[in-house]
């Protein structure tokens, strides 16, 4: 007589394969604060700032390379959150969402402020070229600081030059790191098409490059 | 860039799973897909660059600056308005000032009106329906009949 064992036994040993099922953003808990914060109910908000704070900060900060300017932006990103809710549509995560409002924020600070030239300037502090110098982003250690902030101007000038969709996909490939799979569940799109998107997106980028190049040397 | 390289491209630019001999053979024989990879490699590079450093936080008391910008963009409502100290105070000041205009405009341009008794008013419909000509005392006792009976509506 085996026992329980014999009338219900064990489930197999090893992972389970996972089913690849799509997220569906309208009933996750997410959507439920979300829903929350659109009737305007200020702990969900709350609840989703200090969520989300330190990723929109780290994404400002990793573009602009400065605090000062990182927090207001980071500031004005969850004031536009706050205000834009009602728009949200549960298309896509509220991650990508933020993600994109916070990238789009920063574009349209460095097409404002012209930052681009401040970091050549007094605005980049000490501090902030001491981190550049040891980043683990610079893969030749021996980039100095300046061609490291040239090669960075150039790649923001090229991402502005590209759509808001696409920018947004490329920055959460590259700079955050999310897999074509991931990519596919929180934007709702499949595989295949975040595949041909990027894969445009890196060719616009090639593009821009190649009109910069026309219209002046760059240095990369 | 040709197919077997496209195909593959993202799962190589991302560095995890190893490419497909199909994948390096096409790279070995294509300049063309080799240099545009090579170029790509490059452009993934500059892009990581972006990635922020760990450790990276807003300074504490974030959450209140939020609320603060939030605020500061609130369109104010008429009722936040008229709670204004110095504003509701000039509002209610205005609106005072017209109450009083406008009221005394009404009280004097309204007719004053006299409204004699009845028997008095007989008397008076009587006296004026009389073909004689009144002589003076009688016009003169209509006038003080007519003011002795006199009541204000």
């Amino acid at each position: 007589m085996d026992g329980i064992t014999g009338v219900l036994p064990f489930p197999a040993s090893g992972t389970r394969p996972q089913a690849k099922t799509r997220v569906d953003h309208r009933n996750s808990e997410e959507a439920a604060l979300v829903r929350r914060i659109q009737a305007r109910d200020e702990f969900a908000f709350r609840e989703i700032v200090e969520r989300y704070q330190s990723k929109v900060f780290s994404i400002i900060f990793g573009i602009l390379r400065n605090h000062n300017d990182a927090e207001d932006i980071a500031q004005q990103v969850f004031s536009k959150v706050y205000f834009s809710i009602g728009n949200f549509d549960f298309r896509s995560s509220l991650l990508t969402w933020i993600y994109k409002i916070t990238v789009n924020e920063c574009y349209d600070y460095l097409r404002k402020k012209r930052v681009r030239k401040l970091v050549y300037e007094s605005d980049f502090s000490e501090e902030d070229a001491l981190r550049m110098e040891n980043s683990d982003t610079a893969t030749d250690q021996h980039t100095p600081v300046d061609t490291a902030l040239a090669q960075r101007d150039l790649i923001l000038k090229l991402l502005e030059k590209i759509s808001e969709e696409d920018r947004t996909l490329i920055l959460l490939k590259e700079v955050e790191g999310h897999s074509v799979e991931e990519l596919s569940r929180m934007t709702r799109m499949n595989e295949n098409t975040i595949k041909v998107k990027l894969f445009r997106a890196r060719q616009k980028l090639l593009k821009a490059a190649q009109r910069l190049n026309r219209s002046g040397p760059t240095q990369v | 860039m040709h197919q077997p390289v496209r195909e593959e491209l993202e799962d190589y630019l991302a560095g995890g799973t190893p490419p497909s001999n199909q994948f390096s053979q096409h790279l070995n024989t294509c300049a063309e897909c080799a240099a545009e990879v090579g170029v790509l490699r490059e452009q993934v590079r500059l892009v990581r660059a972006l990635r922020s450093d760990e450790g990276v936080e807003p300074a504490p008391g974030f959450y209140a600056r939020v609320l603060n910008r939030i605020e500061q963009h609130v369109q104010p409502s008429i009722w936040s308005l008229l709670r204004d100290p110095s504003l509701g105070r000039r509002i209610a000041v205005a609106s005072a000032a017209l109450a009083f205009v406008v009221s005394a405009y009404i009280v004097s341009t309204e007719p004053f009106r006299m409204t004699p008794s009845a028997s008095s008013t007989v008397a008076i419909q009587q006296l004026s329906r009389q073909d004689t000509p009144a002589t003076v005392a009688q016009d003169r006792d209509v006038v003080l009949a007519s003011l002795a009976s006199f009541r204000e509506n």
